[in-house]
C-alpha cells in the first residue's frame, strides 16, 4: 500500500466513503487551511472554527468535486470564500454591538504579555488588513498566508495572473498608505 | 530616486528586505521613506508571526466527530416553519385588523336602536327596524 498516495487517490477513495483517505487530506492541508483563516481572521479560535467547516463542506461536497483542478485549488477556493462570508458576518455582529467584548479577547489570546505600542501595532495593522477591498485581501492572504505563487493563486481565484499582480500591487499599495 | 518612485517600487516587491541598493541609498537619506520601510517590515513580521500559530490537534477529532453527526434535519425545517408561521401570523393580523375595523364601523342609529332593545323595552322593536330600513334605505 502507498504510504503517500496522491490527493487524486484519495479524493476518489473518499468518494467510495472511505474516511481514512478523508483524515489523510485533513492531516495534509489543515495547517495550511487554518493560515489561510487566520489571514482573513486574525483570530486563532475563529481560524479553527473556519477550518472545521471547511473540513466538513468539503466532505459533503466532495461528490460534486470533479477534479478539473487539483484538490488544493479547491479547498483553498472553498476556505477563501467561508472567510468572506465569515467577514460580512463579523462586520454585522459588530454593527450589532455583538462583537465588543470579543474583540478585547482576541487582541489579547495571541500575546497577553505584549507591550502596548506592540499591541497597537498590531491592531492597526489588524485594521489596514481589513479595509483592503475582498478580492485584494483574498490575493494578499494567499501569496503572503498561503505562500502560493502568482500562477495558483490566480488558479484558486479564477483570475488571470495579470489581473492577480495588479490586486497584489493595489494591496500592498494600500496597506503601506494605511500604515503610514 | 524619488519618494514616490521608492513607495512603488517597494509595493511590487514581495519581501521589503528585497529592496536594491538605489532604494537602499534613497532609504538612508529620506527618513519619510524609512518609516514606510519600517511599517513594511512590521506588517511582514505580523504575518510571519500569525504564520508561525499551529492549528490545534485536536481539530481532526472534532471534524470527525462533526463528520459522524446525524444530519440534524430540525436545521433544515426551521427557515421553512419560520417562513409558514410568518405568512400565518400575517394573515391572522390582516383578518383581526378587518374584524376589529368592522366592528368599531357602527353606525349611531343602529347604536340608538340597540339601546332601546337591551332595556327590554319590546315595544321599540318595531321602531329599531323601522329606523335601520330607513337609513339603509336612504
Amino acid at each position: 500500500m502507498d504510504l503517500f498516495p496522491p490527493d487524486k487517490i484519495l479524493v476518489d477513495r473518499v468518494k467510495n466513503g472511505d474516511r481514512e483517505a478523508f483524515t489523510t487530506l485533513m492531516e495534509r492541508y489543515q495547517q495550511k487551511v487554518f493560515q489561510t483563516s487566520m489571514g482573513f481572521l486574525h483570530n486563532q479560535a475563529d481560524a479553527e472554527d473556519l477550518t472545521q467547516e471547511v473540513f466538513i463542506k468539503s466532505y459533503k461536497s466532495m461528490k460534486s468535486f470533479r477534479g478539473e483542478s487539483s484538490f488544493g485549488t479547491w479547498i483553498y477556493r472553498i476556505t477563501v470564500n467561508k472567510a468572506i462570508n465569515q467577514l460580512r458576518r463579523n462586520k454585522l455582529r459588530a454593527f450589532a454591538g455583538l462583537d465588543a467584548m470579543k474583540g478585547e479577547d482576541s487582541a489579547a489570546d495571541t500575546n497577553a504579555d505584549a507591550p502596548l505600542l506592540r499591541k497597537e501595532q498590531k491592531e492597526q495593522i489588524k485594521d489596514a488588513l481589513t479595509k483592503l477591498n475582498n478580492a485584494q485581501k483574498k490575493v494578499f492572504v494567499l501569496f503572503y498566508y498561503q505562500e502560493l505563487n502568482l500562477k495558483e493563486v490566480a488558479e484558486v481565484l479564477e483570475l488571470s495572473p495579470k489581473a492577480t499582480e495588479s490586486l497584489l500591487f493595489r494591496a500592498r499599495k494600500n496597506l503601506q498608505k494605511e500604515l503610514d | 530616486m524619488t519618494c514616490n518612485e521608492f513607495t512603488t517600487e517597494l509595493s511590487s516587491l514581495k519581501y521589503p528586505s528585497d529592496i536594491s541598493q538605489e532604494m537602499q541609498n534613497h532609504r538612508t537619506t529620506c527618513p519619510q521613506c524609512a518609516r514606510v520601510y519600517h511599517e513594511a517590515v512590521v506588517l511582514m513580521q505580523f504575518i510571519s508571526e500569525e504564520k508561525t500559530l499551529k492549528v490545534s490537534p485536536f481539530l481532526k477529532t472534532h471534524i470527525a466527530a462533526k463528520l459522524d453527526e446525524p444530519l440534524n434535519t430540525s436545521w433544515y425545517a426551521r427557515p421553512a416553519i419560520l417562513t409558514v408561521a410568518s405568512i400565518i401570523v400575517f394573515i391572522l393580523g390582516i383578518v383581526s385588523a378587518n374584524i376589529l375595523e368592522s366592528s368599531e364601523k357602527i353606525n349611531p342609529m343602529e347604536s340608538i336602536a340597540s339601546d332601546y332593545y337591551f332595556q327590554n323595552n319590546y315595544g321599540t322593536q318595531l321602531e329599531e327596524i323601522w329606523i335601520n330600513t330607513n337609513y339603509y334605505e336612504e
